[in-house]
């Protein structure tokens, strides 16, 4: 609980501040909105924005802490760390989804669209996992915060400009993010939510591999 | 000028060698090729008029390379103005005489020139291979740094400024999250389905430029654009970088006469 404390102290707070505030901005756009626009401004931030957030902030959490050769010289296991550091991102981004629902819910906008309760959450939540595990591990393999953030940045835009086309080649579309909102209740899209949780798993083993040598980051 | 030019040259050399960045640079950039490959060349060379033809692919080869370098080049620029507050280099810089004009100037233009040395490399990589597996003339690696200049240069001026300048008054996660969905929101979204400034002359995708002086529409619906617009577009976007530059420039004397 104490290491927890400590993760939660070490996050600067635009960690926590900052998808709470794109949430604020969504919801008055929500408000301003009528008829069907209200139903793609839901989609624009559950399916499109909250992966950005997530594998942004994610950029940072590992090498931004100044007492990281501190960390280092304690005996943890390297997958602590992660699970505690990717984790908190995690469970900040869940938290904002659930809430930005949750109002949507009160707002009377039908979310049916995109399926049914479960599915609903593997529409936003796959993707985050993907940018949150990217962006971890890319800014320990660059060794750089910066390298994460340009990874997932360049990543997104061009998901989101080229959508049309990934989502047009049977191969490709299994890798765009924004599949699962792009198509709720296509077939395709199971495959689509497979291939990017294992290339999220695949990424998690990476950066493991990567925290493990310390070394690189000192 | 001795002092801007050893500024410039020291920042230029270090923007420049930053592998990881460089390395995710060229990643994108393959990828963009692969998909240019994919969708197979498509350019139709006109008996009547074939430097228009010529103009046309290379202002779309780099449009469709400006959908994503700004943001990249925005992200990597962003910590460049904190690192030196986080190692204590302006204070060394200070104590030399350097003022804060000469040193935010030799900084932009480093670092901006840096990123556009890069650029060039992959546009004269795309365009050679281009040239090589469509047998076009020559001239049509010269028309694609032409197409640099007048469609993704302005852009990567107008990013560094604001790149280097608000991550100074803000956390540069935070910019650079904000930056990535503006460079989407600000540039590409229609305002059919959000309010944006996609449509106006700050829009910074090289849009307007490609339109006016290159004759291509990558898109069907997009309104013809008049050369005072594209002008005006190039202007206003520098101009947005001056006066982002002028803002970091006061608050860093006014942070000097606080401290």
């Amino acid at each position: 609980m104490s290491r927890l404390n400590y993760t939660f102290q070490a996050f600067q707070k635009d960690h926590f501040w900052l998808p709470v505030a794109v949430m604020g901005l969504f919801m008055l756009i929500t408000l301003l909105m009528t008829g069907d626009r209200q139903y793609s401004v839901v989609r624009a931030f559950l399916g499109f924005t909250l992966p950005l957030l997530a594998g942004g902030l994610s950029a940072y959490t590992f090498l931004e802490d100044s007492a990281l050769e501190l960390q280092f010289a304690t005996k943890r296991p390297a997958w602590k760390m992660i699970a505690e550091r990717l984790g908190l991102v995690l469970f900040v981004i869940v938290f904002v989804s659930l809430t930005f629902q949750l109002f949507i819910q009160l707002l009377g906008v039908s979310l049916s669209p995109l399926g049914n309760v479960f599915q609903r959450q593997l529409v936003w939540f796959v993707p985050c996992l993907t940018t949150l595990v990217l962006g971890g591990a890319v800014s320990l393999m660059a060794r750089n915060s910066n390298g994460g953030m340009a990874a997932v940045g360049g990543l997104w835009i061009i998901q989101i400009l080229l959508r049309g086309w990934f989502a047009r080649e049977p191969v490709w579309r299994n890798v765009l993010l924004f599949y699962g909102v792009m198509d709720p209740l296509g077939q395709p899209r199971i495959l689509n939510q497979i291939t990017l949780t294992v290339f999220s798993l695949l990424l998690l083993v990476a950066a493991h591999t990567l925290l493990k040598k310390q070394e690189r980051y000192i | 000028m001795k002092k801007f030019l050893g500024v410039l040259r020291y920042e230029y050399s270090m923007s420049i060698r930053r592998r990881s960045l460089l390395v995710i640079m060229f990643l994108f950039a393959a990828f963009f090729i692969y998909l240019w490959a994919d969708a197979g060349v498509q350019f139709q060379q006109r008996e009547d008029d074939i430097t228009q033809a010529l103009l046309a692919e290379a202002a779309q080869t780099v449009f469709f390379l400006n959908l994503f370098f700004p943001v990249i080049v925005g992200v990597s620029s962003a910590d460049r103005a904190v690192r030196d507050d986080k190692l204590g280099v302006r204070e060394i810089l200070r104590s030399t005489g350097l003022g804060n004009f000469v040193h935010v100037l030799g900084k932009y233009f480093g670092v901006a020139f840096s990123m556009l040395t890069v650029e060039l490399v992959i546009v004269i990589l795309i365009s050679t291979i281009l040239v090589t597996l469509s047998a076009l003339p020559l001239a049509f690696v010269l028309y694609s740094l032409l197409a640099v200049m007048l469609i993704s240069a302005p852009a990567i001026f107008f990013v560094t400024a604001f790149s280097l300048a608000c991550p100074l008054v803000m956390p540069v996660r935070v910019y650079q999250i904000m930056f990535t969905g503006y460079w989407y929101w600000g540039n590409y979204l229609s305002p059919q389905v959000l309010p944006t400034v996609s449509n106006t002359l700050l829009n910074a995708s090289g849009r307007f430029p490609m339109i006016a002086f290159f004759g291509e529409k990558v898109a069907t619906n997009w309104a013809s654009v008049s050369h005072t617009e594209a002008v005006a577009n190039i202007l206003i976007l520098l101009g947005c970088a001056a006066l982002a530059l002028t803002a970091m420039i006061a608050y860093l004397n006014w942070r000097e006469k606080r401290a």
